[in-house]
């Protein structure tokens, strides 16, 4: 039996292609992009340094926040500026809220047709635009911006937040708790598709997202087996190779492992150190945790429980924030050149920053590494795992079911194809 | 008829549609009864649809994205640039300037997409200003927004007022500027009416929105006969002349040929079902009438004007000759049933069109064949043109072959005049040569005392062989 599908995978963000041949025994799948390169590596290389968090934040209008914090974060670290721990914890909830923001829209519009939820289906469509609307409504009022946020700088915020914005942020998230929740009841009532992850390698910053990650270099990243220390190192760690016969350059863990980052990652390496949660959260990670080690499909139960958590997590950290501790602190005259990382967790997984400046403050070697080329490679094992499953039985051999089924599975991954800066194939 | 919107993605960073995948904008799109019909993060697809708005997110990058976009604006009716990329290239744009240039040559350039297409409106930001998207949609369906060439949105309109004459009114409300009334104006050569404003602004206008007279109208109803909207009508006393007809006022009606040959082509009626429907009216007598009789008193006169229209342009354009107006002399109690908008203000009378709707009005069924009371009116020795430089030739004519020269002004003559019924063609030339078949056999019946047995030794109208018709 020989099948050879293409199928460009929509309700994803960007244009990305999957590319299935089927031979006999053996199934190959690739996952590319249809994207053009836009090279914000290079269009930053020259540039000022406060220019670049503003440049790279354009990287991915669906996760600005994050890019806007890393690349902040690594200039902070190249430049020796530390800031404060209100500022920290600030971006860090703006972070949150993004994260929180994506899940609902990811779940809500683009997963849930997979089940059979229509978005004509009044009753969810409403309680997820109603969550949807507060949380881009916070994240406006912290962030200056939906996407592509603009109130803080290397050093700290340029607005004076009022300790009254934080409180509305407040009431505002506390208003929603019931239909999140709501919401979580129809995700976790979904049947997921059977399948085995044929690589159990769960990459994740330690702690998070629940507590804020060190401002400081080295960072502690967990894997399932491991923990690295990362800095400069974050090559060695990250590599990209190009594998097979594929023209795609996958990322590996320590240039061998495929693994996979994200919600349920963050999940299962949480529970390790995680604490301060309350008992229905636990209760649900501790239920769900040996589903999510096995089935990739369970991404979209891990999505929503980690909005419960993070949800949480917020109203807990704001209710404790106070503004008037923020200060901003402006980069010193002299300066000698050097180099920052930045590691964060966007909503889709880890995300580095690199940034090596000159003595002007100019950049002159930029490296990003989006969670989309982390995990692609294992999007594309799982993928063959899943068809190869779907073979072994009778109906599994019609084309169609293939097709909607490893469309269903790259869905629930939430590849973001504008992220990946520089993955994988382009096609022309 | 809900309104077909598309969301067409190149390359960007999808920040955009994250802005607009809110609950203001749906519900908008709900309230104003927009259809989703293309959005790929959404999973609507395309196929071979039109679009009645496209809004564009991101700049082009690659052919890929060029032929997305050529796609768009094939399908789609007004084409919207969404936010910075689509507008400017965006931050990718930085690749074609200097700093960057040999760093990125592997990528291609990026581009905005009225580098490639037409785009009618911009919506600026990034990301996208929401609150301006939605303000541009509501103006773009509720229709009162008006888009020129590519400059941006604004919000001006038409003004809407009212010409009026002593005949004719001009609603501008209702005008589509199609500007078919100024042409006819012009090509009668009274100029009334001309455009007038610019831009989006443009309008039909006599200057500074005078009354109609004073800018030189002859009334001649041309405009009300070209209008295709209704915009020009007609300040009717068909209601009071109706009254008079009812109360038996008015008793006897004299019916031009032009007029019956157009009814008859128009409703497609006999001769006789005429006569019989202008008695169904109310009328006790029908005569076949045409003013060209009055041309043996023109003493003096050296050219006949057919109506007071061609009386106002002759006695302007041909002031060195006499001009007779060929009144019809028809008694008190009776009405004269023309062509001719312009006798309104000289005699009781109505117009072809009046009259086809008050026989529609009766209907048309059941009409018998009946024969006119009497037939009055030839011209004797006379010629008939149509064209003002046509009288000028016949007057410059040395050998005079003829003695009377009648003008008609219409184009067309008086078969197509601007109170004439309105055919079901829409060619001019098909509707005259019909008109003119019709008329000849009407003659020809007449002349040979078929019609009414004492006409029977008088000479044919000699404009009916006249070429120049």
């Amino acid at each position: 039996m020989s099948i050879k599908l293409t199928s460009e995978v929509v309700r994803v963000a960007g244009e990305s292609e999957i590319l299935v041949s089927i031979d006999g025994e053996r199934v190959k799948v690739e996952y590319d992009s249809l994207a053009s390169p836009r090279s914000f590596e290079s269009l930053v290389t020259g540039r000022k340094y406060w220019e670049v968090p503003y440049v790279v934040s354009r990287v991915c209008g669906v996760c600005s926040h994050a890019h806007f914090w890393a690349s902040n974060l690594a200039i902070e670290l190249a430049l020796g500026i530390k800031v404060d721990e209100a500022t920290s914890t600030l971006r860090d909830v703006c972070n949150k809220l993004q994260i929180l923001q994506n899940h609902v829209i990811h779940l809500g519009f683009l997963v849930l047709p997979d089940y059979g939820y229509s978005v004509g289906n009044d009753k969810y469509v409403s309680t997820l635009l109603k969550v949807n609307r507060v949380v881009n409504e916070a994240l406006r009022l912290l962030g200056g911006r939906l996407t592509n946020p603009n109130v803080y700088v290397p050093g700290g915020f340029t607005e004076d937040l009022k300790q009254p914005v934080i409180k509305r942020v407040v009431n505002l998230l506390g208003s929603v708790g019931n239909d999140l929740r709501e919401l979580a009841n129809i995700i976790l009532s979904i049947e997921l598709p059977e399948l085995e992850d044929p690589s159990p390698e769960y990459v994740s910053l330690r702690n998070s997202p629940s507590v804020t990650v060190p401002v400081e270099g080295p960072y502690i990243i967990d894997s399932s087996k491991n923990t690295y220390t990362v800095y400069e190192n974050y090559r060695e760690i990250f590599v990209e190779r190009y594998l097979d016969l594929s023209t795609s350059k996958k990322c590996l863990m320590n240039g061998e492992k495929v693994f996979h980052t994200g919600a349920r990652a963050r999940l299962i390496n949480y529970l390790k150190g995680g604490s301060g949660l309350s008992s229905e959260l636990r209760y649900l990670i501790a239920r769900y945790e040996p589903l999510f080690k096995k089935n990739p499909f369970s991404n979209i139960y891990a999505k929503i429980i980690e909005s419960l958590l993070i949800y949480e997590n917020l109203l807990q950290t704001l209710s404790s924030l106070d503004t008037g501790k923020l200060s901003r602190v402006r980069p010193g005259n002299s300066f000698s050149g050097g180099f920052g990382v930045g590691v964060v967790e966007a909503p889709r997984g880890l995300l580095i920053h690199y940034y090596e400046l000159n003595p002007e403050m100019r950049v002159i070697k930029a490296d990003i590494i989006t969670p989309t080329v982390m995990f692609s490679k294992h999007i594309e094992v799982s993928s063959e795992a899943l068809i190869k499953g779907l073979l072994a039985s009778e109906e599994g051999r019609d084309e169609s079911l293939v097709k909607r089924f490893v469309e269903a599975l790259v869905r629930a991954y939430d590849p973001c194809i504008p992220c990946a800066v520089h993955v994988i194939k382009m096609k022309r | 008829m809900s309104v077909r919107l598309a969301v067409v993605p190149l390359s960007s960073c999808d920040g955009c549609q994250y802005n607009l995948l809110n609950e203001e904008f749906l519900d908008l799109l709900k309230g104003l009864n927009v259809k989703l019909v293309s959005w790929p993060l959404l999973g609507l697809g395309d196929g071979a649809e039109t679009y009645d708005i496209a809004l564009v997110e991101g700049s082009v990058m690659s052919s890929r994205d060029l032929k997305t976009l050529l796609d768009a604006r094939r399908k789609s009716r007004v084409l919207v640039a969404m936010g910075a990329c689509a507008l400017l290239g965006g931050v990718q744009a930085w690749s074609s300037n200097s700093i960057s240039r040999k760093l990125v040559s592997e990528a291609g350039f990026s581009r905005p997409i009225n580098h490639y297409v037409k785009v009618d409106h911009y919506v600026r930001g990034c990301p996208v200003n929401v609150g301006e998207m939605i303000k541009l949609l509501k103006s773009l369906i509720s229709g009162d927004l008006i888009y020129v060439g590519s400059r941006r949105f604004n919000y001006v309109s038409r003004d809407s007022f009212k010409i009026s004459g002593s005949l004719l009114e001009i609603e501008t409300s209702k005008c589509v500027v199609c500007g078919r009334c100024v042409e006819v104006c012009s090509l009668i050569g009274a100029r009334a009416l001309n455009y007038v404003f610019k831009g989006i602004q443009t309008n039909i206008s006599t200057p500074y929105q005078e009354s109609l007279e004073s800018a030189g109208c002859v009334n001649c109803g041309l405009c009300f006969a070209y209008c295709p909207v209704g915009a020009v009508s007609l300040k009717t006393r068909t209601e009071d002349l109706l009254d008079k007809i009812r109360e038996g006022f008015l008793r006897t009606a004299y019916v031009e040929p032009e007029a019956l040959a157009s009814l008859m082509e128009s409703d497609n009626l006999e001769l006789g079902q005429v006569i019989s429907a202008i008695k169904q009216i109310g009328f006790t007598k029908v005569f076949i009438y045409s003013n060209l009789y009055e041309a043996k008193n023109s003493v003096g006169g050296e050219v006949l004007a057919r109506s007071p229209v061609e009386f106002s342009i002759l006695s302007k354009q041909v002031p060195e000759h006499s001009v007779y107006l060929l009144t019809p002399r028809i008694p008190q109690d009776s009405i004269y049933i023309s062509q001719c908008v312009s006798w309104r203000n000289v005699v009781n009378s109505l117009t072809t069109r009046e009259l086809q709707s008050l026989i529609r009005e009766l209907g048309t069924e059941e009409l018998d064949s009946e024969r006119p009371d009497g037939v009055v009116g030839y011209g004797e020795d006379i010629i008939v043109v149509s064209e003002l430089k046509d009288v000028r030739k016949a007057l410059s004519n040395p050998e005079k072959p003829f003695r009377k020269i009648v003008f008609e002004a219409c184009p067309g003559g008086c078969l197509l005049g601007g109170g004439q019924s309105i055919s079901k063609y829409n060619d001019l030339t098909k509707v005259l040569a019909r008109r003119r078949d019709m008329l000849k056999n009407m003659l020809k019946k007449i002349t040979t005392g078929n019609l009414v047995s004492q006409d029977g030794e008088r000479s044919i109208i000699n404009c009916l062989t006249n070429p120049t018709l």
